[in-house]
Formats: structure tokens, C-alpha cells, sequence
């Protein structure tokens, strides 16, 4: 008897033990966690804006836009001010104002590489100013950016459509023009051949 | 105590289950400076030093007669006590090395909240409580968790084929010795598996030696498997993070479903959990030979040198240093049972 | 027992405390010297058409040649009776046996000789469906409550010589006799064995069920959640697994026949398996294995993906659910649970009420917890359709619904508690907890751990008769001989 209360105390409190010790905590419940689909990177007012596209059921698009000069600092400005259960783990695409990225794609894109909640397949893209418009206006327009990106590279096999391959394309090619996707909208929303060029990337 | 009976065939399945830790939770950083020829050699010299390594314990056990541990010493008390205190320690040793390059993969990769001595302490009281329920059983159980691991495995492997690129291959032979060095001194920690044979295998079932073959066959296979797809799936993106096989697994695109991280980690506490409950049981061979539970004060130390680790950063270097543990594997799997030898030899039929 | 008749009459009616159910016909026999008897009956046990044409009649149509009292017993017992069965006995013990077994006892004045004559008359059930396992093609025949009759149904099916009945009676009070079922050719003599000594071991005062025993005949069974006993009311179920070396167990009382060993897998198995076509019955086993990952893993998933890894959600899904679980006031562990408690209550009342107030359960669980509790924002209609699924996945193995509820209620806490993580170390326990489980020293998990690859015809898929038939896998070649 005596050993069974002892087994039975014994267990609850290494359920006890167990649930403070190994960092449990319902922290990225559902319903709270602010999961950020899309980030796409525009020029603002100071610098660069990282627009944050977040999860939710409506047709227009929940968008939170940090100015910062990198998405390292945007996320934790993010994270600070404005959006305190943000996550990266549904992350899916990055688009980048053709005009602006050389500022910021070797951090950016060396962060996402670092960051180990984001998935190294994600999308990413060049686009232009009314693509970026677009987006933030209508929720359909991320998932046709997405169905045209992958149609983009059945057609082009040498375009480099995700992080992972513009990474490596820009790592091991030093000082080379890569072939990524280009999101246009002038007339309608269609993906072309873009083309990026950093210049003395830093291993 | 009973004999354990493992069949061959579930040995070398059980086996190969243990050895998965060491290439799921492969961190070498000087790996991106060689090609994959090179990385592919220092692989196959790792292994084939595993190999040889093995063969000598099946040898050296086949010519003692001796299946169960114990009779290395069996002349002296001192003896005994020396030989049971000797492997309790290397596999507490093992048991913490596993435990805290595991603990540090979930807390970096799953939940940063996670602290490393919680999750290494209930890992060691789950496997404690399988490690009771005897060898016997927790072979039976990876066979059945080989399959899922198998499935899993291949999931990640084909959801990176699509990532495949060859362009940025270099296929010639070079690299630095250090690299060489690391990966060979990765590869050869699976040699631990020697000295779970040597204690849980007894006399009437001997581990056949053309199944060690299969096993560092197969073990090859999944090592090669797992540095070609890093190094042609992810490419230098792999070197951005630890832990590849986390990210190998974050990268795979199956269809429309992406990131199957889940699956990683699924077969990396698996196999850790099988891991370390085999040691346990070694343990309990090694030091007790009976079915008592005495074997569990050994989690005491265990769960100090976990908690010491996480707190004292040279120690947790000196638990998880690969050298020091294939330094003590080659001692307690060769040099002990080669002392028995020369000093017991007219005694060897027992 | 003594010579007079009116000293065994008088033991015999204090034995039984003058209980109002004993009854004594005494008469005269027409023997010279017109030699007292009796017959002996607990009312209701024995046909009293029986009792009065086949004995009582020809008891007193009989003349004697012979007084001597040991001389009549004989002869009634050749000569006399028409009775099929008649057994002559001497002890105290044995009329108490036969008596309450519903036999008519015969008493002589004059010698310590009884005979027992089967007579038994008392109500019992016909013969019909189990509805514990109800099937498509097969047999609409399941045991009923007298052993006699389970034996009958046993034997017509089995016609053959090698199909050994063996008498145990177990209980100090109730006495309840089992039958020791087997095939004597196929059965492992070290298993038999096993069996006898568990059941010689077997301390308890009743035995009213066939579950009494489990605990007794099983291997550690206080240890596992799993059973170590397999269980069927169907004769044709019970006949196929004689054949493999089994051992039945049938148990005086009650329709629950014990099956031993018993693995993992036949959980997954059913008599209309061997009906169906084979790819047919392959689909359906499959649909089986599946129907319990389901039920067992699924709510659990379910909470560690909302609770810790939403991003584990496709995306259009994972809308719909944080949609519909943000607009409930209870975090999702605590709904997940509850409405699983709810649904067992349900069950459970649903299994004891009274017909006629049957169709209120099903209104008030269908109104009330699947519409008006989703409407009124107490809990998440994704939330009921996932503890729904897994309930109606667990009635596909039935037999397994206890171990699958305790299951199902670990892995939603674990789940709740410790994500996925705590997913898959419990499932690692369960399954080292199934690998060390032994049915008789059979392991539980045979034909997949140990693997057999023959027995895998018969497992995952169901091969065509003519390969089954081609070696019939006995169940003792599963066991090990060392065990740790």
C-alpha cells in the first residue's frame, strides 16, 4: 500500500517535473499563434518596409508592415510591438521589390537560411510595385502568385523559384546574374524571367 | 537471470536502429570545405574501421567461448567489480553523450523554451521503464519501429528530389584533413553497437559474422544516402544551420505538403529512445545479471552528468567529444577482453 | 453417505439448510420386501416430465427378483431405467454436485450407493446470433449459457476424434465447471500445462463470468492495458482457432468463451474475412488497421497540431479550425476531453437504458451535444467531428474499445501536455509495453514482432483459401524459449 502511494506521488510529480522542465507551454496555440504566410519586402519611408501577409479566413489580407532595414529586425520588431505570437513556420513566400533588392537580399536571405523554423522551399520572387499593391488588397492574389511561380518553372527549368535554390545559386556563383521569378501585374498578374546580380556576396 | 535471446536478424535491425542517432544528429561544420567524393571516403573509412572493429569482438568472443561479459573476470571479485564498473561507466557515458546531442537538437530545432537536462531526464525515465521490461522486448520493438523509420526515412529522401542540383557538383577528390578527420571520427562512433553485442549476446546465439557485414553495409548506404542529399539537396544552405538532417527533412516537398520535420523527429527520438534503453539493459547485463531494478541507481549519475552539462559548458564538450567516446569504446570493446586473454588463456573454456 | 435411507434424506436436507427448492419422492420399491427409495431433484433444475415418465414410472412398473439393496441398485441402473445417462457414486460431495447440476438422484435404503440420472430440465436461452459479433456470411449460431450445449455446438463442427473436453471446476462456493476445449494433435502439451496450473491456481469463492479468470490465466495481467485473453461467443470462431493449437475455455453460465493464447493481430480478424473474397477481405482488414490508428491517434494528433504545431495544418484547414476554436471559451485539451467524456457517458447510458428510453439518448446526444453545444459556442464544431471520427473508428475492432479509450485518453493528454513529442514517446512505451506482453509465453505481438513472414498471408491481407490451406501456422511456434 505504502509502496503504491509512493509510485503514485512519485508519478505526479514527475508529471509536474516534466511539464515545467521540457519548456511546454501553449504558446502557439491555434487560435493565437499569428502565423505569416507571405513577407514581401517594398521601400519605405526610412529604408525598407517588411510587409508581414498573416493567416486569416477573410478575402482581404491581414497586413502588418514594419519599417526596417532587415527581416531579422523586422521580426523582432514584430514580435515586440506589434505582432507578440508571430510565427515563421508556415512561412511560404518572400517577395522583394525588384528595385530594392540588393539592399537587403544577402541578410535576408542569409537570416532565412539561419532561421530554423522557416522551410528552405519557400517561394521566393521578385515582383513590381503594383504586384505589392495587389497583394495587400486581395487574399487570391498569393495563391496565384504561387500557381505562377510553379508554372513559371515547368516551362524554365533553370529558374531558381525557392529560397533554397537562389541561396545556393547566389553562394556557390559568386558574382553572377540568377534566374528567379518575376511577379507582374501592369496589365494582369503573370510571372516572367527575372534576374538578380549580387555583387561580392559574404561567405 | 534468464538468457536474452535475440535472433540474429533482429539483432542486426535493433542494431542498425542505434546507429541512426549518430547520422540523424550529425553536426560537423567543417564538412562544406571537402567535395562529396572525399566526404564519401572519410565515410567509408569510419565505417570499415567500425567493421573491423566489430569482427574482432565477434572473433575475440568466439575464441573466450564467453558470451556473457562477466566472465572476462570471473577469477576475481576485484576483477568482476573492475570489468562491471568499467562498462557501467562507458555506457552512462554513451547514455549522456546520446541524450545531450539529442536534448540540443530539440531545444534548437522544436522549442527553444525546452530545457536540455528536462528533456534528456524524461527520455531517461521512459527509457528506464522499457529498459525493465527486458532486451528481449525492445528488440521486438524496433522491428516494428524499423519499418516506420524506413518509410519515414524515404519520405525525406524523396521529397528532396526535386531539389536535386547537379550543376554546383564537384565530383573530384578534395579536402582538408580535419574534415576528413571528423567525419571519420562521426562515422566510427557507431561502433558502440560492438559493445552492446558483446554484452547482450549470449553463447547459443551468436551474432553471424556476414550479418555484420549487412549491417555496416547498410549503414553505409543510409551515411551516403543522407551526405548526398545534403550536400546536392541543400547545398550550402545546409551549412547555414545545424543539425542537417533537420533541415533535410524541413525541405522536403512532398506534392502540395511540405516540411515533414515531424517525421525527423519521430525517427530521431525513436531511435534515441531504443539507444538508450539497450544501453540501460547493458547495464543491467553487465554490472547485475539478474532482473532487479538495481540497475536504475545508474540514472542518478546519468541524470548529474546531464545536468552538469547544461550548466557547465566544458563538460557538456568533454560528454559529447566523439574522440574521448571512441577512445573508451576501443577500450572496453578490444583492450579489456585482450587483458582477459593474456592473463586467462589456459581458462578460456568456460 | 450412510446406509438408511432416512439418514441420507435427513444429511441431505441439512446440507441444503431445508431449502425450499429440494425436493424428496419417496416410494416404495415392489421388491419382496418392499424396500424403500427416493428420488431426490432441486425443483426447476429437473424436467418433471422427465423425472416422472422416464424414472418414476419404470421404478414402480419394475419387479425386483432380488432384496439385496446393492444387487437393485445395479439392476436399476441396467435393467430399469431408459435414461441415456445414469451415474452411480457414493459421497457427499458428488451428490451435491449432481444434484445442483440438475441430475435426479435415486436413493436405496440399505446401501451407501446412489445413481445419478440426467435429467436436466431448467430454462435456458436458445441458440442465436451473438450480438457482440454480429457478421455478414457465417454463422447465425453463438454459445449460450449451458456448457452441455456450448460442447454440442463445438462437436458438430469439429467431427472428429482428436477434440478433447476437460473437466476443471473452479470456485469454492459456486463450483462453476469449465470445459478445457482442445485438439489433441495440434495442441502444445507445455501450453495445456500452463493452463491447468493457472486454473489449480485459481482462489476464488465465485465464478459467475468467464472474465473472472482472465486475470488469472493471463501473463502479468495487472501490467498491461492490452488482453492476454482472447474472447468469442461464436462456435465457428472458437473452431478455427482450435485448429491452430489453441485452447478454449467454455465456463458453465455464461456465452464468453476464453480463447488462449491470444495475439495482437486476431483482434484484427473476423469470421467473415474467410467469407469474402480475398482482395475484398484484405481491403477490409486494412480499413480495420487503419480504424484504429484513427481512433486511438487522433484526437491526440489533433490537439498537439492546435495546440503546439499548427503549422503542421494544411492551410486551408488550418483557417476553418482556428476559426472554429477561437470562438470557444475552453482551451483545446480541455474540449478535446471533455467532449470524449460526454461521449462515453452517452455510451454508457445508451448501453444501459431501457429500450423504450433509447431513442431520448439519441436525441438529446444529437440535439443537444451535436448542435446546440456547436451553435451555442461551447465547443468547436472541428473539435466534435474529430472525437466523432475516432468514436465511430473504434467500433470497427470492438473488441479492443476498452484498450482503445484508455489509449485515446493517454495520448490526448500527452498530446496536450507535451505536442508531439509526448506523441511519440508514449507511443513508444505502448509499443515496447505490447512487445513485452506474453499470452501463455506466447509473445502478443507475433507474426510482427517476432516476424513471421509466412504468417503475413493472414495479417494485413487475407491470401486465397488454396494458400492458406497449404500449412496451418501452429500458435506454439511463436513462442520463445528464453524469455528475459
Amino acid at each position: 500500500m505504502c509502496k503504491k502511494a509512493v509510485s503514485l506521488i512519485l508519478s505526479v510529480l514527475f508529471i509536474l517535473v516534466s511539464i515545467t522542465v521540457s519548456g511546454c507551454s501553449p504558446s502557439k496555440q491555434i487560435d493565437k499563434a499569428s502565423l505569416a504566410e507571405t513577407v514581401a519586402v517594398d521601400s519605405g519611408e526610412n529604408g525598407l518596409s517588411y510587409i508581414f501577409f498573416l493567416l486569416n479566413s477573410n478575402d482581404k489580407p491581414n497586413v502588418v508592415s514594419i519599417e526596417a532595414n532587415s527581416f531579422e529586425e523586422a521580426c523582432k520588431k514584430a514580435r515586440k510591438s506589434y505582432i507578440p505570437e508571430l510565427s515563421l513556420s508556415k512561412f511560404e513566400l518572400f517577395a522583394v521589390n525588384e528595385k530594392i533588392y540588393a539592399e537587403c537580399l544577402q541578410k535576408d536571405l542569409t537570416y532565412i537560411a539561419k532561421n530554423s523554423e522557416i522551410s528552405p522551399v519557400s517561394y521566393f520572387t521578385l515582383c513590381d510595385k503594383n504586384t505589392l499593391s495587389g497583394m495587400k488588397k486581395n487574399s487570391k492574389y498569393l495563391e496565384s502568385i504561387k500557381e505562377y511561380i510553379n508554372l513559371l518553372k515547368k516551362n524554365n527549368k533553370d529558374v531558381s523559384i525557392n529560397c533554397l535554390s537562389v541561396f545556393n545559386k547566389i553562394y556557390e556563383n559568386n558574382n553572377l546574374i540568377i534566374d528567379v521569378s518575376y511577379i507582374t501585374s501592369d496589365e494582369e498578374l503573370k510571372a516572367e524571367k527575372g534576374e538578380i546580380y549580387i555583387k561580392n556576396w559574404e561567405k | 537471470m534468464t538468457q536474452i535471446k535475440i535472433p540474429s536478424n533482429r539483432m542486426l535491425i535493433t542494431l542498425l536502429i542505434c546507429m541512426l542517432p549518430v547520422i540523424l544528429l550529425e553536426n560537423i561544420k567543417s564538412a562544406d570545405k571537402q567535395t562529396f567524393l572525399y566526404e564519401f571516403v572519410s565515410t567509408f573509412v569510419g565505417i570499415a574501421a567500425s567493421a573491423v572493429l566489430f569482427c574482432l569482438v565477434y572473433v575475440s568472443q568466439k575464441y573466450t567461448k564467453c558470451a556473457d561479459v562477466r566472465c572476462l573476470y570471473r577469477k576475481t571479485v576485484v576483477g568482476s567489480f573492475v570489468t562491471a564498473l568499467i562498462y557501467c561507466v562507458y555506457f552512462v557515458w554513451l547514455i549522456s553523450y546520446i541524450l545531450l546531442k539529442y536534448s540540443d537538437m530539440f531545444s534548437k530545432k522544436f522549442n527553444q523554451n525546452a530545457s536540455l537536462f528536462g528533456i534528456g531526464l524524461i527520455l531517461l525515465i521512459l527509457c528506464a521503464y522499457s529498459s525493465y521490461k527486458g532486451a528481449n522486448a525492445i528488440a521486438r520493438c524496433a522491428l516494428i519501429i524499423s519499418v516506420i523509420t524506413a518509410v519515414s526515412l524515404l519520405l525525406i529522401f524523396c521529397g528532396n528530389i526535386l531539389n536535386i542540383d547537379l550543376s554546383v557538383a564537384d565530383f573530384g577528390f578534395s579536402g582538408n584533413p580535419s574534415g576528413f578527420f571528423d567525419v571519420m571520427s562521426n562515422t566510427f562512433s557507431i561502433s558502440f553497437t560492438a559493445v552492446i553485442c558483446l554484452v547482450l549476446q549470449n553463447k547459443s546465439e551468436k551474432f553471424k559474422l556476414r550479418s555484420v557485414f549487412v549491417l555496416f553495409a547498410a549503414a553505409l548506404l543510409i551515411f551516403t544516402a543522407f551526405a548526398f542529399f545534403i550536400r546536392f539537396a541543400l547545398g550550402s544552405y545546409a551549412h547555414m544551420q545545424e543539425y542537417s538532417g533537420f533541415l533535410l527533412s524541413k525541405s522536403s516537398l512532398l506534392g502540395s505538403v511540405g516540411g515533414i520535420e515531424g517525421l525527423y523527429l519521430f525517427v530521431s527520438t525513436i531511435s534515441v529512445f531504443i539507444l538508450v534503453s539497450l544501453c540501460l539493459c547493458c547495464i543491467k547485463k553487465s554490472a547485475f545479471n539478474t532482473n532487479g531494478k538495481h540497475y536504475l541507481l545508474f540514472i542518478l549519475p546519468t541524470a548529474i552528468l546531464l545536468f552538469c552539462a547544461q550548466n557547465i559548458e566544458s563538460v557538456r564538450d568533454v560528454l559529447t567529444n566523439q574522440i574521448i567516446l571512441n577512445i573508451m569504446t576501443v577500450v572496453v570493446s578490444l583492450v579489456l577482453p585482450a587483458i582477459n586473454l593474456a592473463l586467462y588463456r589456459r581458462d578460456t573454456n568456460v | 453417505m450412510y446406509s438408511s435411507l432416512k439418514e441420507n434424506i435427513s444429511a441431505l436436507k441439512e446440507l441444503f439448510a431445508n431449502s425450499a427448492d429440494l425436493t424428496v419422492r419417496e416410494m416404495n420399491l415392489n421388491s419382496s420386501d418392499n424396500k424403500k427409495a427416493a428420488i431426490v431433484t432441486i425443483e426447476g433444475m429437473c424436467s418433471k416430465d422427465t423425472v416422472a415418465i422416464s424414472i418414476i414410472e419404470p421404478l414402480l412398473d419394475y419387479k425386483f427378483a432380488q432384496s439385496d439393496s446393492d444387487s437393485m441398485i445395479d439392476e436399476i441402473q441396467k435393467s430399469v431405467l431408459t435414461s441415456s445417462e445414469i451415474v452411480k457414486f457414493n459421497t457427499l460431495e458428488e451428490t451435491v454436485m449432481f444434484a445442483t447440476s440438475g441430475f435426479a438422484l435415486i436413493l436405496l435404503d440399505g446401501t451407501k450407493q446412489m445413481l445419478a440420472i440426467g435429467s436436466q430440465g431448467f430454462s435456458f436461452r436458445s441458440v442465436t446470433e451473438p450480438e457482440s459479433e454480429v457478421v455478414q456470411r457465417g454463422s447465425r449460431e453463438g454459445f449460450t449459457e449451458p456448457l452441455r450445449i456450448n460442447m454440442t455446438l463445438i462437436r458438430r463442427r469439429i467431427k472428429s476424434p482428436d477434440l478433447v473436453f476437460e473437466t476443471v471446476t473452479v470456485g469454492k462456493n459456486s463450483k462453476t465447471q469449465l470445459m478445457l476445449c482442445y485438439l489433441q494433435k495440434s495442441v502444445s502439451e507445455n501450453l495445456l500445462e500452463k493452463v491447468r496450473d493457472r486454473l489449480n491456481g485459481c482462489n476464488l469463492d465465485t465464478v459467475l463470468a468467464s472474465g473472472y479468470l482472465s486475470d488469472y490465466l493471463e501473463d502479468n495481467s495487472s501490467k498491461s492495458i492490452f488482453s492476454g485473453v482472447g474472447i468469442s461467443e461464436r462456435p465457428d470462431t472458437v473452431c478455427g482457432k482450435l485448429t491452430e493449437g489453441r485452447i478454449a475455455i467454455l465456463v458453465d453460465g455464461t456465452p464468453s468463451v476464453i480463447i488462449l493464447p491470444h495475439l495482437f493481430v486476431e483482434e484484427f480478424q473476423s469470421v467473415d474475412d474467410y467469407s469474402n473474397r480475398p482482395y475484398y477481405a484484405s481491403f477490409i482488414r486494412i480499413l480495420k488497421y487503419l480504424s484504429f490508428i484513427i481512433a486511438v491517434f487522433l484526437p491526440g494528433v489533433y490537439t498537439a497540431f492546435a495546440q503546439y504545431h499548427p503549422e503542421y495544418f494544411p492551410t486551408g484547414l488550418l483557417i476553418k479550425t482556428s476559426e472554429s476554436i477561437s470562438q470557444t471559451p475552453l482551451p483545446v485539451t480541455l474540449e478535446v476531453f471533455l467532449i470524449t467524456i460526454v461521449y462515453e457517458i452517452m455510451r454508457e447510458a445508451g448501453l444501459r437504458i431501457p429500450k423504450p428510453l433509447g431513442h431520448a439518448v439519441s436525441i438529446v446526444g444529437a440535439l443537444v451535444i451535436g448542435e446546440s453545444a456547436v451553435s451555442a459556442g461551447i465547443i468547436s464544431s472541428s473539435t466534435l467531428m474529430v472525437v466523432a471520427t475516432a468514436a465511430i473508428c473504434s467500433y470497427v475492432t470492438s473488441p479492443m474499445y476498452p484498450t482503445i479509450t484508455v489509449l485515446r485518453f493517454l495520448f490526448i493528454t500527452v498530446g496536450g501536455l507535451f505536442g508531439m513529442w509526448g506523441i511519440i514517446l508514449a507511443t513508444a512505451i505502448v509499443l515496447v509495453n505490447m512487445c513485452s506482453k506474453t499470452s501463455l509465453g506466447v509473445p502478443y505481438m507475433s507474426s510482427l514482432a517476432p516476424f513471421s513472414l509466412q504468417s503475413m498471408r493472414d495479417v494485413f491481407i487475407r491470401s486465397s483459401w488454396k494458400k492458406l490451406s497449404k500449412h496451418t501456422i501452429k500458435i506454439q511456434r511463436f513462442s520463445e524459449k528464453e524469455e528475459d
